[in-house]
């Protein structure tokens, strides 16, 4: 049987059960993936890990309560077991559900994504693709107190079919790719990292987005960092002005702009876990969040990031929107259904985007930030670094936490470099800066421009009971905060 | 799940070709998830899976992947079949590794755990019943977190005939009672069947300390305060050192290691400090591949006790495996406690901070085992051994040489046993057992 007649007969299947039980709305979601990690560690090839992943997940409305089921049975008998358990759920939670999920939005979309890839990976051989990652390690420089050299690939192609019970169907392909460098040094009793940071440099493409030659020079140029840091000073503590390199600017909007915004957080879903948020419902459409220069977009449309599709995990179709304009608070981080919860909760005046997002078939639907990106301003980095008398430069994120209102923040960095009178002067090894979200984006003042702009992303954004890790696209440029506290 | 298993293992070893070594590591589980917010459901479900990591070593070669099976043995077959032959077509393109290490020695070990209802003396409850039991004896509270509930599996094999078997029943509430905002009462339970009276009793607690929580906040100017750590903030500090592999051989080797200063005797922690990770507990007591896991002494005396090491880096460099996980990270990491008895902790605190929880734990410098974060849920302000208020959240930004050095005081005789609830991929079969820790000082910074 062709795949297109197994989810022929899957896709009936849903229906009869469906009309069977009397259930308004049911969907299924099919997921076929596969993934390969390939590592060097200084020159000699690990073990390589490869998975193949293929399973279900149903979801029921039903009484007002709902439930779901994930089952690695792709049949119809295995469908057929995993709808009953689903509809046990929403049976038993019809009179205790936290909302109704009769007046939940029921979509029945069509349409379809594929990653913009020219020449995949899994176009290549095994022995082609070794070859591929050691091109990036050969002639890789070994000089002394170099103690790590890792030049890593993850490689992942996602096939995912979303049916609904009255004729919805959605079929979305993405093939990513996550090359990912790390040096560690250790001299004089130091030792210090560099690398592209969580993974940051991983996006939707085939080989051709990224080019040996460039991987090659990073990797030099990473350890030279790297080795210099070990003998760097490191930074006067105290108030000062600050340039963000995008690879730390992704995780300062991941943090304090991302996940507060997530509108399941606001309305307390996480509070056990993940954490609550300062933003309450009231805020949308009038908090001022930053400043004039800040805006940012929720934007699954950026061709080749990381988080990039056409439909969320719930039908719904996914669009460029703006959730902070020149920085007021428009919209959060809601999917439809989490829209229609406040809504219920007398929350009317809440939009929100296409972001309810799984990351696999056995766990459901949650808010997810997909691509967050904050748009590019009109300052060159010389220009950002120029407007500066006495400051740092920093980069590349090496630590983070947050409290679990998402406000009062501390981020590491892999380097900094000293700015004086507008210049970059000595480097400064490991940088801690720390602030609190509500503020802290009052006090931007500059934003990069394209040529400061990066899309980055990171596969590795934790969240919900159970728990689910998610890729996430954020494309920033370099930003200048003014009167931050900075310390060793 | 046994039966499963052991059908498919009896298949895939009859695949195994001349000078090939093929072995699986199972991971399985029949779970129920339950979230729920404000004493209500939010998101309901069940989850059906099965995965195995093959691999298959030949001409001194490896390669691994992991599939998902269906359960029903006909497709299960043909995907193992698939994967080695995948396996197969990737071998040749490898380097030859002289290091592999060898299989371990056959052993048949199979261990089904209790059953429902037996172990504990529980009740043979549906998820859906206990969860209703619960919410209903929350009435009136605003209770929100998760309930998690079903078998839990792990095998391995091997074409030489080595089977290690273990599964559990395994259910766990994991939850918060909220006062307000940011203030709540973080609670807990799991167990091998449905215990209501002790839910009831922890509710119980929790309400009882709704009180002193809705009290005026509490808030600190930046600056160092005396602090007792309950057994969970305790928690959170050694697993902040856990999960980041400070006690990984590879990652001492790769100077990744938070306690590198430790392992090379330049800090040590107070003698108070013993540390280990126990071969017995809620995780398997084998790695991947089979290996006996070992208990270890992590910190003795509070001086560096030893590494967790994997058989395959043992090999590499010429240590002792201690039977390690591939990620060199503790499954049953135990503290042992001291001589202040928990209910005299107040009164040795004194005038300070009591940290019910910590949370976002991550290194403001890692090679010197400096850890920010922040406190949350029922953290108080403790003053002559009374609680006075809730404290309004606070940074963090120490070294942990110093808490649990010269700035440590005490660890309480009682301990608390902290079952994991990652579910990140999988559920956890991870636990820790540790006392609270009164320190003289905790440096706040925001």
């Amino acid at each position: 049987m062709s795949t297109d007649q197994h989810h022929e007969h899957l896709r009936a299947t849903l229906s009869r059960l469906s009309e069977r039980a009397g259930v308004s709305y049911a969907t299924l979601l099919i997921e076929r993936s596969e993934r390969e990690d390939l590592s060097l560690k200084n020159g000699l090839l690990e073990p390589p890990s490869l998975s193949d992943d293929e399973g279900l997940q149903v979801s029921v409305y039903h009484g007002g309560g709902a439930g779901y089921a994930c089952s690695g049975e792709l049949s119809a008998e295995g469908l057929t077991h995993a709808f009953e358990q689903a509809l046990t759920w929403a049976e038993a939670s019809a009179s205790l559900s936290a909302w109704d999920s009769a007046q939940a939005p029921m979509p029945h979309a069509q349409g379809e994504y594929h990653s913009p890839v020219e020449r995949s990976w899994w176009a290549l051989g095994a022995k082609e693709r070794l070859e591929w990652l050691g091109e990036i390690d050969r002639g890789a420089p070994s000089p002394d107190g170099l103690v790590l050299r890792e030049v890593s690939l993850l490689a992942d192609r996602r096939e995912r079919w979303w049916y609904t019970n009255e004729g919805g169907a959605v079929y979305q392909h993405t093939e990513v790719l996550s090359p990912d460098l790390l040096v560690v040094a250790h001299r004089g009793g130091v030792t210090q990292r560099r690398s592209f940071g969580l993974r940051g440099r991983s996006r939707q493409a085939g080989l051709e987005g990224f080019s040996h030659a460039e991987l090659r020079a990073e990797l030099a140029r990473l350890t030279d960092e790297a080795l210099l840091l070990t003998s760097a000073p490191t930074c006067e503590e105290g108030v000062t002005d600050l340039v963000i390199d995008p690879e730390q600017m992704m995780l300062q909007l991941h943090e304090s702009i991302g996940h507060p915004l997530e509108l399941d957080r606001i309305l307390g879903d996480e509070r056990n876990y993940a954490g609550r948020s300062f933003v309450s419902p009231e805020m949308f459409g009038s908090y001022q969040y930053g400043s004039e220069h800040l805006n940012v977009t929720f934007d699954p449309s950026v061709s080749g990031e990381l988080a990039s599709y056409a439909f969320d995990e719930q039908g719904e179709r996914a669009s460029r929107e703006h959730l902070i304009q020149e920085g007021r608070l428009l919209r959060p981080l809601g999917g439809a259904l989490s829209v229609a919860r406040a809504h219920q909760e007398g929350h009317t005046h809440l939009k929100g985007v296409a972001c309810s997002r799984v990351q696999r078939w056995n766990r459901p639907p949650i808010d997810r930030m997909a691509n967050l990106n904050i748009e590019p301003g009109e300052h060159s980095l010389e220009g950002l670094i120029g407007g500066i008398e006495r400051g740092l430069f920093v980069g590349t994120n090496l630590a983070w936490s947050i409290d679990d209102s998402r406000n009062k923040f501390q981020f590491g960095c892999e380097f900094g470099r000293v700015i004086e009178d507008g210049e970059l002067k000595g480097w400064v090894r490991s940088p801690n800066y720390r602030g609190v979200s509500s503020s802290f984006w009052r006090a931007l003042d500059g934003v990069g421009d394209a040529s400061t702009w990066a899309a980055l992303g990171t596969p590795y954004c934790g969240k919900g009971e159970p728990n689910q890790v998610i890729t996430v696209g954020h494309a920033t440029p370099a930003c200048r905060f003014r009167g931050v506290e900075v310390f060793a | 799940m046994y039966a499963q298993f052991e059908r498919l293992k009896a298949h895939a070893i009859t695949l195994a070709r001349s000078g090939e070594l093929i072995s699986g590591h199972w991971m399985s589980e029949e779970s129920h998830f339950a979230r729920f917010t404000k004493g209500l459901i939010r998101q309901s479900g069940a989850v059906s899976q099965r995965e195995l990591n093959l691999t298959l070593t030949a001409e001194q070669r490896r390669a691994s992947l992991t599939l998902t099976l269906c359960g029903v043995f006909e497709q299960d077959r043909a995907r193992v079949e698939r994967a080695l032959e995948r396996l197969r077509a990737l071998l040749p393109a490898l380097p030859a590794d002289p290091l592999l290490p060898p299989p371990p020695s056959v052993i048949t070990d199979v261990d089904h755990g209790a059953v429902y209802g037996g172990e504990d003396g529980g009740s043979e409850l549906s998820p859906q019943e206990a969860l209703s039991a619960f919410l209903k004896q929350a009435s009136g509270l605003d209770v929100v977190g998760i309930l998690m509930s079903g078998e839990v599996a792990r095998g391995v094999f091997n074409s030489q005939g080595l089977t290690r078997w273990r599964q559990r029943p395994s259910h766990q509430l994991d939850w918060s009672v909220v006062h307000s905002a940011d203030r709540a009462v973080k609670c807990g339970w799991a167990g091998a069947s449905w215990d209501l009276s002790a839910l009831e009793r922890a509710l119980s607690d929790a309400r009882a300390q709704l009180d002193a929580l809705g009290r005026p906040a509490h808030t600190l100017s930046p600056g160092m305060y005396r602090a007792l750590l309950a057994p969970s903030a305790v928690h959170e500090l050694f697993d902040t050192l856990n999960s980041w592999g400070a006690w990984s051989a590879r990652n001492l080797k790769e100077g990744q290691s938070p306690l590198e200063q430790l392992a090379r005797g330049e800090r040590s922690f107070s003698p108070m400090i013993n540390a280990r990770e126990s071969a017995t507990g809620l995780a398997p007591a084998f790695e991947e591949h089979g290996e006996e896991r070992r208990a270890v002494q992590l910190v003795k005396r509070g001086a560096w006790g030893g590494p967790l090491i994997n058989p395959r880096l043992a090999l590499r460099e010429d240590l002792t495996s201690t039977g390690a996980l591939e990620s060199e990270v503790a499954q049953t990491f135990e503290l042992e406690g001291g001589e202040l008895p928990l209910s005299d902790t107040l009164k040795a605190l004194g005038t300070g901070v009591y940290v019910s929880d910590l949370w976002y734990l991550n290194f403001s410098d890692k090679a010197r085992a400096c850890v920010t974060g922040t406190t949350r849920f029922a953290t108080m302000w403790v003053e002559g051994g009374e609680v006075v208020a809730p404290l309004s959240v606070m940074r963090f930004d120490d070294c942990l040489y110093d808490i649990l050095g010269e700035r440590l005081e005490a660890l309480s005789v009682e301990r608390s046993l902290s079952v994991s609830t990652s579910t990140y991929g999988r559920r956890s079969l991870s636990s820790s057992l540790c006392p609270a820790a009164l320190c003289s000082g905790l440096r706040f910074t925001l």
